[in-house]
């Protein structure tokens, strides 16, 4: 698995301060290292709050780890680069630009113009089937249909790796279906690697070579889960007895280290002062339950 | 008054009365029609009202549409274009300094912490108190008038500016990194427009009171259109005092929804937030 390693997370930690504690810092990732073949697609599943995101953020070089080392093609990963393309939870447009002049975005900041940039965003809205919604402003399409723009802004660059952050939270379940059948026909296309972050376990299932589980604070890599049905998959493969299997040993998974209820991030978190292992006092003296840190 | 009557089976109703009401109905819809009917029953109170109380007190509609050649022969109206023109440049000075000052607020702590509290104390400040220094200043003249202008629109350009470019959505500045877009580009193509219709709202509210500046320094020197103003007042002249009330009401009020109507046009996506 090194040798063809195409993207390499290397021990990677990231913590944030959290409050207005000075001390107090709130470990998001520790020590997580995973690597993965070119074109291949890979998905994170966590529990809210595991960091996920953030790691995301981090091989999109959005933000820089505390220690360890993020390498794409054996070059180490410190800024947004055109090799790679993020699409976020929210579809983030611009409201003033149409559907088009959204996807020409990433054209024009790598100084690619006229023609050949509204041939390429053409292009690409087609292959996410909206092109007849060009001229469309994003407050008159769907979620769905937004999202889709989305992802054809992060493909204009012709990122090598695809970076998705749970583009698909927020449509419903119906279109979520419709989009994971056509992400897989455009990974399948496009031959891209994919680096997918999501909290269902159908999903991730459904669309991954390998998924990672995560566990929360602080958030690390528990298990590595090798999906092995053949391509295109078919909507049919939900409910064999293989994929339920998988979804049950997924699950297990995400249970065996998740936290209850009643500990939350405060109680987890780390004082630089007393060490990690004052997790006990620490969770008798928090301010109580501070929700999951979900959105 | 008969607007309209209900259309239920059996009424007992001529065809040209039909017509009328369903006439009244259509009309009932326009904005314009709408208006025109309060308005013309404003109008009617008012002018009935100014022949209870008599002329000493309030000058019938007639008398006021009246004095207009009068007012042309006292030169009132050459003198209110002179004293908007001066009001005109205050204002631009005060699109053309607050924009780029709000911005740089906005956008940097370091300027939030050194300018942010003068542009806030002088907002709350009583301007008018600020005047008689303002004049030890810069004397009596162009100069003085337009910088009250100047000060009675600043502060809303300055601080409304700060806050659209603050208002920003953080998560499209990251995209704007994660696609590469370099600082300046982030700041035409996101931080710009995004806070355009804060701008243009700011705009809109520092005409309106760029008026109220313009008059309040025209009667403090009393010169030229203010010494007019103020002269009709106390001669008691009511229908040529109004008269120009009126224009300056309808000249402030009009300018105020022709920016309204860029606002619009310029940033449609924005409807929402209105």
């Amino acid at each position: 698995m090194q040798a063809d390693a195409f993207l390499e997370v290397r021990n990677v930690s990231k913590s944030f301060r959290h409050g207005r504690q000075k001390t107090g810092r709130m470990l998001a990732l520790s020590d997580v290292s995973f690597t993965m073949a070119e074109g291949t697609f890979l998905s994170i599943i966590g529990p809210s709050g595991c960091g996920k995101s953030t790691l995301l953020r981090l091989i999109d070089g959005l933000q820089q780890p505390d220690s360890g080392e993020i390498l794409i093609d054996g070059k180490r990963v410190d800024r947004p680069g055109r090799d790679r393309g993020l699409v976020f939870q929210a579809p983030n447009l611009m409201p003033w630009r149409t559907a088009l002049r959204n996807v020409t975005f990433g054209l024009e900041a790598q100084g690619i113009h006229g023609a050949e940039r509204t041939r390429r965003a053409r292009a690409l809205l087609e292959l996410v089937g909206l092109s007849e919604f060009e001229d469309f402003y994003p407050s008159q399409l769907s979620g769905g249909m937004q999202q889709r723009v989305g992802l054809a802004r992060a493909l204009a660059v012709n990122p090598s790796v695809l970076l998705m952050d749970e583009p698909f939270a927020a449509v419903d379940a119906q279109t979520k279906l419709v989009l994971q059948e056509e992400l897989e026909r455009i990974w399948l296309m496009e031959e891209k690697s994919v680096v997918f972050i999501t909290h269902d376990v159908d999903e991730a299932l459904f669309l991954s070579d390998t998924v990672l589980v995560m566990s929360k604070s602080p958030g690390k890599i528990i298990d590595t889960v090798h999906v092995d049905f053949p391509r295109p998959r078919s909507f049919d493969i939900r409910g064999s007895v293989e994929f339920a299997a998988l979804v049950r040993r997924l699950l297990d998974s995400l249970r065996h280290r998740q936290p209850t209820e009643d500990s939350s991030w405060a109680a987890r978190s780390i004082s630089s002062k007393e060490g990690p292992h004052d997790g006990e006092s620490a969770r008798l003296s928090g301010p109580g339950n501070v929700g999951d840190g979900s959105r | 008054m008969t607007v309209s009557l209900p259309d239920f089976p059996g009424q007992v109703m001529s065809e040209t009365v039909r017509g009328s009401t369903h006439l009244l109905r259509q009309l009932g819809r326009r904005r314009w029609f709408r208006r025109l009917v309060v308005w013309t029953l404003f109008a009617a109170i008012y002018e009935v009202a100014a022949y209870i109380v008599g002329p000493f007190f309030l000058p019938t509609i007639q008398a006021v549409i009246g004095s207009t050649s009068g007012l042309v022969s006292d030169g009132a109206f050459s003198s209110l274009g002179g004293a908007l023109k001066q009001m005109i440049v205050g204002y631009l000075v005060a699109v053309v300094v607050g924009v780029p000052l709000g911005v740089l607020i906005g956008v940097s702590r370091v300027a939030d912490y050194i300018l942010g509290m003068y542009v806030k104390a002088l907002f709350v400040t009583s301007l008018i108190a600020v005047l008689p220094l303002l004049i030890t200043l810069v004397g009596y003249g162009f100069a003085f008038r337009v910088t009250v202008v100047l000060l009675f629109a600043i502060f809303f350009i300055v601080l409304n500016t700060a806050a659209g470019v603050r208002d920003v959505d953080p998560q499209l500045l990251s995209m704007g990194r994660s696609v590469g877009a370099s600082r300046l580009r982030r700041a035409v193509s996101i931080t710009l427009p995004s806070s355009l219709p804060f701008i243009i709202s700011g705009m809109r509210v520092a005409l309106a009171n760029s008026f109220g500046g313009m008059i309040l320094a025209e009667i403090w020197i009393a010169r030229d259109f203010g010494q007019i103003l103020t002269g009709l007042a106390y001669n008691r002249d009511l229908p040529k005092f109004m008269e120009l009330l009126w224009v300056i009401t309808l000249l402030a009020a009009f300018s105020a929804a022709a920016l309204k109507a860029i606002e619009r046009r310029i940033t449609p996506w924005a409807a929402s937030r209105r």
